[in-house]
């Protein structure tokens, strides 16, 4: 479509060894099309858009086309192939969309080594212990997820050795231009969320010139006037205060930004959007606050948490990868990628954290509040899947829910929606007579909820299944992208190994203890674990690849409550010593030394 | 028909060149007009009469034609409004039979570019007003008689909301924007017709559109004010690179969404204004934001924010010059509320790399000694000249004046009492403390310590435990 590409090989004495291969294709791209690529995992891809051809984005973060060679330093390889003079900005594998409004052109270079220890591999396999030969060149097709998750490590290392014979063939499995987007209609939810932080911005400096000036003229007034009142018995105390309680939440509510929700099934490109939609609000400075309900394929953090972090520039994909690189995430660990029936109140006990944390943020932060939020959540959208979506909409208060790809989910939630609108309603009208009748009626402060409003949108063709097997590794990349950054060839984070006494550290679990179900307990009796309850952990081998959760808590109690510090990957266990080796994500001492276990391992492939 | 001059029959000749709208024919028919009126006298306004003459005669012999015969009727436009005197005087006695004329014979989507046409002689007091009342009256009746709907105001803004037609169109059908074009604008002031006429054709897929009721009130409470500032900035456009100069439907545009919640309604109701590009929003995107980063790509509104981001940059690319960089541990729930950190400050990844380091050193080697003990309460040495930095560490040493003793002092450091690991650093050399590995030390020496850290000192634990394992 459009996309004319020429091919040249050229030889390049890479590092003076070994011949390298370097392949660059170019691609026109007309206006409002885009570039797909999809690239193996742990193999890089370069990609330059040729000055000015027009202009370019990456899940709405643009890419730059100059000539300089700053970020080549950084993250990409500087060259000069095909003869533009341009810079490769460096990706990695996994899928990418290169979007443009204007047309531009594209090009893509790859480095094919002909060598068999390529020198790429050779780093990972030595100094790394992280080489990703196996994840490396695993099709996406095959494996149809009916394998236990946890349970295949065998079987995929069988597979290893003729992945690499695939692996030294081509990092880009397939690369097209599609002309078929939903890009604009995004932009135009953009433009919807833009005018709504525009008018929450303007009501509340509307709000505090007026205010103050009128306040304090009709304070005076108003003090008078009950003064008399009061003497004559005509007010009543409870009247009064509700009155300015639902003042306060008019107003705030008012001045508040967006709050987006993007719900859907699996694969339908939720993170994408919501990436596409921070990224425009940041670049139009902004400082959303970016959600990740999502416990298997969490963008802020590793698998298992749910997170939420400022966004104040937009996503740099060359330095921070496919994932949202934030300088203050606020992570809570819930300790397993999927929730069940019996976990559900912790999970949900999450989710009202981060909105707790996030209203406390937006009373400190009027650009904060203004800015508003974007919610990712998981592709789970049955049963306890869509219990806990509507957890999520009424505790963050979400007042748009962005539905993607399911028309069926779309008309279960506007039907819900509209049942709470109603119902809302009805309390409403209720309070008010009641405070008419009775004179204490302190029971219900809250907000007139406006109803929530649900947009279907299209899913991008672009988006593909991804199987258990692809998602399983990609979990495993998050992890890995954690301890050793996403560039972890070029320019890797530097964890550092330690050891540690049992003694030094105290473990927890939330919620452990045997998981009967209440129906397998006599009737009318609750499960006797509480699946709240913070429980010490006693050391053992089972510990040995857990992802572990190092607490802010300082205290027992303070465990279930608190963010997380960050994680340490446990890599062995000395049950005789005592003692434990654990990977760090810096050189310092663990900033607490209480630790949460869950459920989360990391099987580093060597 | 008299016979023609000249200057008329090449006219003539020139005018037959017009098939269609096409503006840089029609661009060069006016300057060519333009030309021959040029002068002030006699001679000129013969020729600009002929010349009219030839213009009125193509119309109405070409009626049928409705292409040639509206393009041509542009030409007339055009020439009277960018060279208004002698034309407008000389088209006036007739232009009321000309326009009637094709209007007569013309297909409806003709009709409806020559009603525009009409709106904007009206506004810009092209013709003298009987003339205009005249050709009103008449094409208010024929189009009642024939053309029942749409009611004619509605169509021309449905049209400036969909189509956001090329920059220079601007001006078109715009009623407001006619006083402004005077000769150095008469490049832009031609195109005039053209928009009329060549996008008729978007009229059913706007009939569709909402808010019909509200667009209107937008347009008539703007007025042509917005668009004749917005004129200006187009005219202004063409010499620098303005390559997308703001669109003549912005204000419409941006009134679309001015209620979020309406315009979210709007989307559920019908998708096309959901896929609609509104190119105010791609240009909120790139090119409002005119303060580029060569770099990042990214950019900025104004000159602050982009110096402010490369001097983050900058501190960014000397960090990681610096060192090895490693991922940082994440702020506490009340650090993150008040969420103070902002690009162009701390970079906590890179922080807490350098407090690591830090501590790292100071695990691996000595015992930690709380920087804010008054030097005068920690084991020193005599400073002497020979030796300036420590024996083990290479570190310079800190020269205090020792109360006690008199003496200028190094702080923090002793002189050792015999040889020290594989370096041979022999006994009687001088080493700080810290650099000193804690297996060598003197269960003296770390008790004077102890007994110098501060109770609450976090270090305190630490020297305690060596300083028992000492003694044991």
């Amino acid at each position: 479509m459009g996309g004319e590409e020429n091919k040249s090989d050229s030889e390049n004495e890479g590092g003076g060894r070994k011949k390298k291969k370097v392949l660059t294709t170019r691609f026109d791209l007309p206006k409002e099309s885009e570039l797909r690529v999809e690239c193996k995992l742990n193999r890089f891809f370069h990609v330059a858009v040729v000055p000015n051809s027009g202009t370019c984005e990456i899940f709405g973060s643009e890419i730059g086309s100059s000539s300089s060679s700053a970020l080549s330093s950084s993250g990409g390889v500087s060259s000069s192939v095909g003869g533009t003079n341009t810079t490769k900005k460096k990706l990695g594998g996994g899928k990418w969309a290169f979007f443009t409004y204007s047309g531009c052109t594209i090009e893509l270079e790859e480095t094919n080594q002909t060598n068999a220890t390529n020198a790429n591999s050779k780093i990972h396999l030595t100094t790394k212990k992280t080489s990703g030969e196996g994840a490396g060149g695993e099709d996406f097709g095959d494996d149809t997820g009916t394998r236990n998750e946890d349970s295949d490590d065998d079987l995929e290392k069988s597979g290893d050795e003729e992945d690499k014979d695939k692996e030294e063939e081509q990092a880009i499995e397939i690369a097209y231009v599609s002309e078929e987007t939903p890009m604009v209609s995004y932009l135009n939810v953009h433009g919807v969320l833009e005018a709504k932080r525009k008018k929450a911005r303007d009501c509340s400096s509307a709000l505090v010139s007026s205010d103050d000036a009128v306040n304090e003229m009709e304070k005076e007034e108003e003090e008078e006037d009950t003064k008399k009142k009061r003497k004559r018995g005509e007010i009543v105390e409870g009247e009064e205060q509700q009155e300015e309680k639902e003042n306060d939440g008019v107003r705030q509510k008012s001045s508040a930004g967006p709050r987006v929700l993007i719900v859907g099934p699996a694969d339908v490109g939720k993170s994408s959007l919501s990436k596409i939609l921070i990224n425009y609000a940041a670049r139009q400075a902004w400082s959303p606050l970016f959600i990740d309900l999502d416990l298997g394929q969490n963008a802020i953090s590793v698998p298992g948490t749910i997170s939420a972090a400022p966004i104040d520039h937009p996503i740099n994909p060359f330095e921070d990868g496919a994932h949202v690189k934030s300088e203050m995430p606020l992570s809570y660990f819930f300790g397993d990628v999927t929730v069940t029936e019996n976990s559900k109140e912790h999970y949900k006990f999450l989710v009202e954290k981060i909105a707790e944390m996030m209203e406390a943020r937006n009373s400190k932060n009027e650009h904060a509040r203004h800015s508003g939020c974007i919610v990712n959540t998981m592709g789970w959208i049955e049963g306890l899947g869509l219990e806990l979506i509507l957890h999520a909409v009424k505790s963050l208060e979400i007042d748009t829910v962005l539905c993607l790809g399911q028309e069926r989910l779309f008309q279960t939630l506007s039907k819900q929606f509209a049942k709470d609108a109603a119902l809302a309603q009805q309390q409403q009208q209720k309070n008010k007579k009641n405070k008419k009748k009775t004179s204490s009626s302190d029971d219900d402060g809250k907000k007139v909820d406006a109803a929530v409003e649900i947009l279907s949108l299209k899913k991008s063709g672009g988006v593909v299944e991804r199987t258990t097997e692809f998602r399983r590794k990609t979990r495993d990349d998050r992890f890995r992208e954690y301890f050793y950054g996403f560039d972890f060839v070029s320019n890797p984070l530097s964890p550092v190994a330690q050891s540690a006494f049992f003694s030094s550290v105290s473990f927890y679990k939330v919620g452990g203890g045997a998981k009967a179900p209440t129906s397998a307990l006599p009737i009318g009796q609750e499960a006797s674990t509480d699946p709240m309850r913070v429980a010490s952990v006693i050391p053992s081998m089972s510990l040995v690849n857990a992802i572990v959760a190092v607490s802010h808590g300082k205290t027992q109690s303070d465990l279930l409550t608190s963010n997380v510090a960050g994680f340490i990957h446990i890599v062995e266990v000395d049950m005789h010593a005592k003692r434990f080796t654990y990977l760090s994500p810096n050189p310092g001492q663990l900033p607490n030394t209480n630790l949460i276990v869950g459920n989360v391992k990391w099987f580093p492939e060597n | 028909m008299a016979p023609l001059s000249e200057t008329a029959k090449n006219y003539k000749d020139a005018l037959s060149e017009l098939k269609m709208n096409s503006k840089p024919i029609i661009t060069s028919l006016t300057m060519l007009a333009t030309e021959i009126a040029k002068t002030d006298d006699d001679e000129a306004k013969t020729e600009a009469r002929n010349i009219a003459n030839v213009i009125e005669t193509r119309v109405v012999e070409k009626a049928r034609d409705s292409r040639v015969a509206l393009a041509t009727l542009y030409v007339l436009d055009s020439i009277a409004k960018n060279c208004r005197d002698p034309y407008a005087s000389v088209f006036a006695p007739h232009v009321a039979g000309v326009f009637l004329t094709l209007f007569a014979q013309t297909d409806e989507k003709t009709k409806q570019s020559m009603k525009k046409l009409l709106g904007t002689w009206e506004t810009q007091n092209v013709f003298p007003r009987e003339v205009l009342a005249r050709i009103q009256t008449d094409v208010d009746l024929s189009g009642n008689a024939r053309v029942p709907p749409p009611p004619p105001p509605i169509v021309h803004q449905h049209q400036q909301r969909v189509v956001p037609p090329p920059p220079p169109i601007l001006m078109m059908g715009q009623p407001a924007a006619a006083p402004l074009q005077q000769q150095q604008q008469q490049f832009l002031g031609q195109p005039a017709p053209l928009v009329a006429g060549g996008m008729p054709v978007v009229l059913p897929d706007l009939s569709g559109l909402l808010n019909t009721l509200k667009a209107q009130q937008a347009q008539s409470s703007m007025g042509g004010g917005s668009h004749q500032s917005l004129q200006g900035i187009v005219a202004a456009a063409p010499q620098h690179h303005h390559h997308r100069p703001v669109t003549p439907d912005f204000a419409n545009e941006d009134f679309d969404f001015l209620d979020a919640e309406e315009s979210l309604k709007k989307f559920k109701r019908d998708p096309k204004s959901m896929n609609k590009r509104r190119e105010y929003l791609v240009n909120a995107l790139y090119d409002d934001l005119p303060f580029k980063c060569a770099q990042t790509g990214r950019r900025f509104a104004s000159k602050e924010s982009l110096d402010q981001h490369m001097d983050w940059l900058h501190a960014k690319r000397r960090r990681k010059k610096s060192g090895r960089a490693c991922r940082g541990w994440h702020v506490s729930a009340k650090e993150w509320i008040k969420g103070t950190i902002k690009m162009g400050e701390v970079d906590p990844e890179f922080d807490a790399f350098a407090a690591g380091e830090k501590k790292k050193k100071e695990n691996a080697v000595g015992i930690v000694i709380d920087e804010n003990l008054d030097l005068n309460d920690l084991p020193s040495v005599l400073a002497i000249e020979s030796q300036k930095k420590c024996a083990l560490s290479g570190e310079p040493f800190e020269t205090f004046w020792n109360e006690k003793a008199q003496e200028w002092h190094y702080g923090k450091a002793v002189k050792l009492k015999r040889a020290i690991g594989s370096k041979k650093v022999k006994a009687g050399e001088i080493a700080l403390i810290s650099a000193i590995p804690k297996e060598e030390l003197e269960p003296e020496l770390i008790e004077a310590i102890a007994k110098a850290q501060p109770r609450n000192a976090s270090t305190k634990g630490a020297v305690l435990r060596e300083s028992k394992r000492a003694k044991k």
